[in-house]
């Protein structure tokens, strides 16, 4: 269903250009919307130490991220989803900056 | 007629993108946000021709409903693809003992869903067989219900004119 074309590991720092299926166009943008949300919403949760939200959200970033055809979302949510258990909000941090930026630069194209 | 599929899967999105690639292979899709909700659907609906299940839902999780949809006497034949983030061993080899057909991981397999669907669905020769209840089972990826109960009387096979099921 998608192909991604990426220059770095998991998140890189420059373009990233994702390829999706044009049949499922219509639900791409709420789908970016809300992982975005799920973003902030963990940084809030760790912000507070609660580690349990980010865990959560984290897991279910983990399965809808893969289902679309982000692989490097999916790697990251695994990520959080284990930092979380272990309680690392530095680890926690990082990678939700990564991802916030990760947003903020994808590209989605629909074949 | 279009086959029915019971959707039950709390991630929105998740949920839209089942619905829009079953809806696209001409099924019918009907969606549960959780277990309650799937509950009262069980409750009111039409058994449908295919169930997917996620495993981590509120209120009542997918194997305790897998659990309860076995138990169901008009329910208990309805095949069950279980659906998880995750594909760690345990959940992999407790779904086919609690009576379901298959498993998908979301994170890897959801570009098979319709192959398994398709397969879950589809009377095959050599692929299927039958338990001691009559349940048809795929034993290229589930190992047989060792918990069904034996002493039970078969039952005529599926077809495919069966409520809710036929396409």
């Amino acid at each position: 269903m998608n192909e991604i074309v990426h220059t770095s590991s998991d998140l890189g720092s420059g373009p990233v250009v994702v390829h999706v299926d044009a049949s499922f166009e219509p639900l791409v943008p709420k789908f970016m919307t809300n992982r975005k949300k799920e973003v902030t919403t963990m940084t809030e949760a760790v912000a507070q130490g609660d580690f349990e939200t980010v865990r959560k959200v984290a897991h279910g970033m983990k399965g809808v991220s893969g289902s679309y055809g982000f692989p490097e979302m999916t790697t990251v949510a695994a990520r959080l989803e284990q930092a979380a258990k272990t309680a690392d909000a530095g680890s926690i941090r990082n990678d939700l900056a990564a991802l916030a930026s990760y947003l903020d630069r994808v590209e989605v194209v629909y074949d | 007629m279009s086959r029915t599929i019971l959707c039950v899967e709390d991630e929105q999105d998740t949920s839209a993108l089942l619905k829009a690639i079953l809806e696209r292979e001409g099924y019918v899709v009907v969606r549960a946000v959780n277990g309650r909700q799937a509950i009262c659907l069980i409750e009111t609906m039409l058994p449908p021709a295919l169930i997917l299940l996620d495993v981590i839902l509120p209120y009542v999780n997918g194997f305790e409903l897998l659990a309860a949809l076995r138990l169901n006497p008009d329910w208990k034949h309805v095949p069950i693809i279980m659906v998880s983030a995750d594909s760690c061993g345990a959940d992999i080899e407790r779904a086919p003992a609690l009576g379901a057909n298959d498993y998908m991981v979301k994170t890897t397999g959801i570009k098979d869903l319709v192959q398994k669907v398709t397969r879950v669905l589809s009377p095959s020769t050599d692929e299927d067989r039958k338990t001691g209840t009559g349940d048809r089972v795929c034993p290229a990826t589930v190992t047989p219900v060792a918990r069904r109960p034996k002493a039970r009387a078969r039952r005529a096979a599926p077809t495919n004119d069966r409520k809710g099921g036929a396409k």
